[in-house]
């Protein structure tokens, strides 16, 4: 398990989303436990990801962690705003931008950029920025999904 | 087949791989994003999840992949969530390449459909093979 308090505390949709309105934030740390267990799930044992020796063989100097590690906090981030929302008629597109490494703290952050009307109800648009501690951008992007009415 | 940007053609497609989404893989999947998803939800994938279904190295365990590739982007549809038990195909095509300052780029399709041939997931996978 990572070694690490997360915040689940529940964000639902808000009742009036509006343009330009950010959505809750995502904090994590990026452990080199957490890179283990995805591996894991994943079966992604790419040595970039697991390796000290190897990986400070490569062009990146030592580990790093799955992009894929990343994205997975962006849609964790949408998932927990969005819920069924998120679940289904919903997307992503992301570049992956700079390395993510052990001990990085990663902040998920977005804003909404449209809203409109589509053959599910209200289709959101939201931008993407995922920052590290230093206020790199590590992964940019949009997401979208729906508004569901509680 | 090794997967470089010369061998490998737009339109190509490859035969469909087949597998079963594991509980425990995604019961993983979740403590690795610090997601403590309890009840219902522990029988239900997160959306990014698909992915380990969705890539190269999965789809075409015989390919040879070069070492030091890069992963540029990713795009997702989500149609539909995994289920644990679930039996899912996954078809993969090169649906695009380009050169872009100076570096090959693949873009890689992948379409995951339940047993009962409802679209799950569709991912574009952008990478830039090594030299």
């Amino acid at each position: 398990m990572p070694d690490q308090p997360y915040d689940h505390d529940p964000a639902p949709v808000s009742a009036s989303l509006c343009v330009g309105e950010a959505i809750p934030p995502l904090q994590r740390v990026v452990t080199s436990d957490a890179i283990r267990t995805y591996a894991d799930a994943s079966g992604d044992h790419n040595p970039l990801h697991l390796d000290d020796a190897f990986a400070a063989t490569t062009a990146y100097g030592g580990v790093i962690a799955h992009g894929m590690l990343t994205a997975a906090y962006v849609s964790f981030a949408m998932q927990r705003w969005l819920g069924a929302g998120w679940e289904t008629e919903s997307g992503m597109s992301v570049a992956f931008l700079k390395a993510v490494r052990p001990g990085d703290e990663i902040t998920v952050t977005g804003r909404i950029q449209s809203r409109e009307k589509d053959g599910r109800g209200v289709k959101i648009t939201c931008s993407i920025d995922v920052v590290n501690q230093l206020g790199e951008t590590v992964l940019a992007g949009t997401a979208w999904g729906h508004e569901v009415s509680s | 087949m090794e997967f470089t940007f010369q061998n490998l053609e737009v339109g190509q497609t490859f035969p469909p791989a087949h597998f079963v989404v594991d509980r425990d893989s995604i019961k993983r999947y979740r403590q690795a994003i610090g997601d403590d998803g309890d009840g219902d939800e522990r029988e239900v994938a997160p959306n990014t999840f698909g992915h380990i279904f969705a890539v190269p190295r999965v789809v075409l365990p015989d390919a040879i992949i070069p070492a030091g590739g890069v992963h540029a982007r990713q795009a997702y549809e989500f149609h539909r969530p995994l289920r644990a038990g679930e039996r899912i195909t996954t078809t993969m095509r090169v649906a695009e390449k380009f050169e872009k300052k100076g570096r090959g780029h693949l873009v890689y399709e992948f379409e995951v459909r339940n047993e009962g041939g409802d679209l799950c997931l569709i991912s574009r996978m952008t990478t830039i093979p090594p030299r």
